[in-house]
């Protein structure tokens, strides 16, 4: 009879483990990386003016990305939905003192929605300034957090770029198994442009700067081939990542 | 940008090989992909000087040495009478108008004029249409080519006043709206500034008389403007992107030379209106300020041979920036043209540390805590787009993505009944949802948005997938209980939703909770919530599928009960590609006759197709196969 009971308390009736979202768990994975390194954790808000999302950014009124095809306006265009979350690097830098070390991530939006684009998706952007910062600096920081995502052995370059708020701007692209080169993050020297903007002194103070495309992240670390999978909060996929 | 590995060559002293070229395209910041020898460039928007054969050479000079000699006709021109009105000097500084007429016959094109069709594999227009696309090709200067012919009168430049339609060369009509920027002649537009020139104006086969605008736009005139029209314009493309000022007389006398390779010129004549008053931007000559952004040694020597190679004027101690690079402007912008010319992958990195002591950052952690909560208790986490079709007094979208989500949703509860129904739709009978998201709305006092961390969640169905739970719903009481375990009392925020709004057959009750996550977070009781882990194996995704699902029970009868644990073992490692999931839904202890009962439900989907009652029957038979070999093991009924 004992054999019995043991049985059935054997037997599994535990629930199933629910799970965090795989988007949400990446963000949370490249900003503990990030902290491990010294950054801290800010935040700030989706919506934003153009003053924080692309003025102080060098953004000019001019640039393609400013344009009604390219960003969400809100209330008779006073507000966009962030189009990316360089905003908080903004914030951070105007009501801190260098040196300092902030990263962000979160949601973030473009006026997109095809196979390859969606209307919202999620960055982490990090920001360091101090005195002495150079490009070398910040390329030992991008293998760092490279080698941290996709281990040591992985292959990677650096292309150069344009982004309004970094000089030099650089692409990384990381080496795949089949022989192509994988775009994986944008970084630069902060424009001193930017820099300025924030009341920081240009002559003692330069920064680095970086932001990661977190659904590129994850979808190569899972090998997920279509991005709208993310968000059709289908069971069959979401228990996958418990 | 398309550009053909043998035209580039023609501008070039030394002849790379295509994958010497490529790795130094690389290497500048110009990426491309190669299909049949010809490079597809995706240009920087900042680069808009290198949009031509010309511009891309130059900024290949240090490596290859450029062959900026290029054939222009050094004719004099005598001066244009032309009645022309620049009202928009402030978008068109600078504009001149080339009158060419030629007599015979136009003789086949050159080599060099013919590869350009060719290799692109483009329809040759008209003599004059063609030269222009050309040059703009090789000098990356847009003219427009009007037949002089079909001109009348006064030509003028500006913003009209109307809404006017307008029939383009590509023969689109279009309706130019109120203050766009056009060129008008005899009270109709004959061209859309910068962007396309109109039919009617049109060069033909017959054209001789032919009269060429050559003109300086200011990007932000031009940005967007395409676009906005549907309208695919290479000029456009470049104006957007910068065009060199000075190149007009070099453009223009490039274009006399190409029309006397192939035609008899009778005259040429010309007419300038030139307000643009442009100073080259000069900056320090500083080699230690750019060995200071970028970490490295360079010397001074090689810092005026690479600044020279890309067109720099040196005197003394500054820097003089050519007229067709107006992206630089700071020593920051020439450090990155070092950069670019050593290779951004040749500077060698140095130890990145943090020198400022970093706060860590503990905000979220009551979040975090709830989550782990709810994740523990079998609940997956959602995000949803924040946009919503409901108007009540939320923030609108100026320009949404379409007219049915125009409005920022101010909860998350809709998102989450519309997950829930997309499941249930896929035969999930046990649904349990969070989110956690910010919602905005516009403070009517303020006048400020006010965000607001939201929690939302969402139940239906069964509890689990276990004979404990099987049979048990998800319900009120269950969402009580479950934050009665964290020590919050969430049964005032319970609502049922009312399934008869919802487009659904099912009628197993929803319940929801949504919250502002400030006014519990004070009260988690942390000490019973467990922490949240970050997973960091990486599971490899397997495809979703798009076909239904379908399942079968099967009840066991065992004899002996010390043979349940082989049963449930040899179900959890049977593997095929169409059982998707199995799990034991009831379990029966008949203490009288000793016996064991258990029920299994095996749920069947395919990668590939829907599954017929065929396809299910024989991998259940296979299953039952497996279980009936195990001693005292039997299913009652089964023929």
């Amino acid at each position: 009879m004992s054999q019995k009971s043991d049985i059935i308390l054997s037997l599994n009736t535990e629930t199933d483990t629910g799970s965090t979202h795989p988007i949400n768990n990446m963000k949370d994975h490249i900003v503990s990386i990030l902290c491990s390194f010294g950054f801290e954790q800010a935040h700030g808000p989706e919506i934003e003016s153009e003053k924080y999302n692309f003025d102080m950014l060098n953004i000019r009124e001019s640039h393609p990305a400013r344009q009604m095809h390219d960003t969400f306006y809100v209330d008779e265009k006073k507000y966009v939905l962030r189009t990316h979350t360089s905003p908080v690097q903004i914030r951070s830098m105007i009501s801190n003192n260098p040196p300092m070390a902030f990263v962000s991530g979160g949601k973030v939006y473009r006026k997109d929605d095809d196979a390859t684009h969606l209307p919202m998706f999620h960055q982490v952007e990090g920001i360091y300034v101090d005195e002495n910062v150079t490009f070398s600096h910040l390329k030992d920081l991008i293998y760092k957090i490279i080698y941290s995502l996709f281990g040591d052995d992985v292959v990677l370059r650096f292309r150069p770029s344009y982004f309004p708020f970094t000089e030099p701007s650089a692409e990384v692209d990381i080496l795949s198994q089949d022989g192509t080169w994988l775009e994986i993050l944008g970084c630069g020297i902060i424009n001193p442009i930017v820099l300025e903007n924030c009341n920081i002194n240009t002559e003692n103070y330069n920064g680095l700067a970086f932001g990661l495309g977190i659904e590129r992240i994850a979808m190569l670390k899972h090998g997920i081939q279509d991005i709208r999978e993310f968000y059709k909060s289908n069971l069959d996929f979401l228990s996958q990542f418990k | 940008m398309k550009i053909a590995y043998k035209h580039l060559l023609r501008f070039l002293k030394d002849q790379p090989s295509i994958d010497d070229l490529s790795l130094k395209l690389f290497q500048l910041g110009h990426e491309h992909k190669i299909d049949d020898s010809i490079f597809d460039i995706e240009f920087t928007p900042n680069r808009g000087d290198c949009l031509s054969l010309y511009g891309l050479s130059r900024d290949l000079n240090i490596f290859y040495k450029q062959n900026s000699d290029i054939q222009i006709s050094k004719d004099d021109i005598s001066d244009l009478k032309i009645n022309f009105s620049n009202n928009a000097n402030l978008d068109c500084p600078k504009i001149s108008f080339l009158n060419i007429q030629i007599k015979g016959k136009v003789n086949e094109y050159k080599d060099y004029l013919n590869s350009y069709f060719e290799c692109f594999n483009l329809k040759k227009n008209n003599f004059f249409t063609d030269i222009s696309n050309y040059l703009a090709y090789e000098l990356g200067q847009p003219t427009h080519a009007y037949d002089a012919d079909k001109i009348n009168g006064e030509i003028t430049l500006e913003h009209n006043k109307k809404n006017e339609a307008f029939l383009t060369l590509m023969g689109e009509e279009i309706i130019v709206q109120e203050s766009e920027l056009v060129f008008i002649n005899d009270g109709e537009i004959i061209n859309l500034a910068g962007v396309m020139g109109g039919m009617k104006s049109a060069c033909d086969e017959n054209t001789k008389n032919v009269l060429i605008e050559c003109a300086y736009f200011k990007p932000e005139s031009i940005i967007g403007r395409a676009l906005k029209y549907n309208l695919k314009s290479d000029a456009s493309y470049k104006f957007e992107r910068g065009t060199d000022p000075d190149i007009h007389e070099i453009a223009l006398r490039r274009f006399i030379q190409i029309v006397k390779d192939h035609a008899q010129i009778k005259s040429i004549s010309i007419f300038e209106d030139n307000s643009y008053k442009h100073t080259n931007e000069i900056i320090d000559f500083d080699v230690n300020k750019i060995n200071k952004i970028l970490g490295v040694n360079l010397t001074e020597k090689r810092y005026l041979e690479i600044l020279k190679n890309l067109g720099f004027v040196i005197e003394k101690d500054s820097i003089e920036v050519p007229s067709f690079r107006s992206d630089i402007s700071h020593q920051n912008d020439l450090s990155e043209e070092v950069a670019r010319i050593i290779g951004y992958n040749e500077i060698e990195s140095q130890e990145f540390k943090i020198n400022s002591s970093c706060k860590s950052s503990n905000s979220e952690y009551g979040e975090e805590k709830l989550k782990a909560h709810l994740i523990n208790h079998g609940f997956a986490e959602v995000i949803n787009y924040p946009f919503s079709e409901k108007n009540n007094g939320q923030l609108k979208i100026d320009n949404p993505l379409d007219s049915n989500k125009g409005f920022l949703r101010v909860s998350l509860l809709n998102s989450l009944i519309d997950n829930l129904i997309y499941n249930e739709n896929r035969q999930k009978d046990s649904i349990k949802f969070f989110e956690i998201s910010d919602i905005f709305e516009l403070d009517r006092k303020t006048k400020d948005i006010k965000a607001t961390k939201k929690l939302a969640v969402i139940i239906s169905g069964r509890q689990g997938h276990n004979y404990k739970l099987f049979s048990k719903k998800l319900d009120k009481n269950y969402l009580i209980d479950l934050f009665n375990e964290i020590s919050i009392d969430i049964s005032q925020y319970i609502t049922q939703v009312d399934r008869q709004l919802l487009k659904t057959k099912i009628k197993t009750p929803i319940f929801a909770i949504e919250l502002d996550l400030n006014l519990i977070d004070k009260n988690i009781n942390y000490s019973k919530a467990i922490n949240k882990k970050i997973k960091k194996d990486f599971v490899k995704y397997e495809k979703v599928s798009d076909f239904p699902s379908s399942y079968r029970d099967l009840s066991f009868l065992i004899k002996d009960p010390s043979r349940v644990h082989e049963v449930t073992y040899m179900i959890e490692k049977y593997k095929s590609e169409t059982l998707k999931k199995s799990f034991m839904f009831d379990f029966y202890d008949n203490k009288d006759s000793n016996e064991i009962k258990v029920g299994y439900r095996f749920l069947f989907q395919s990668q590939n197709k829907t599954l017929t009652d065929i396809d299910i029957e024989r991998e259940l038979k296979n299953i039952i196969n497996q279980i009936l070999t195990i001693e005292s093991v039997s299913i009652p009924g089964l023929k």
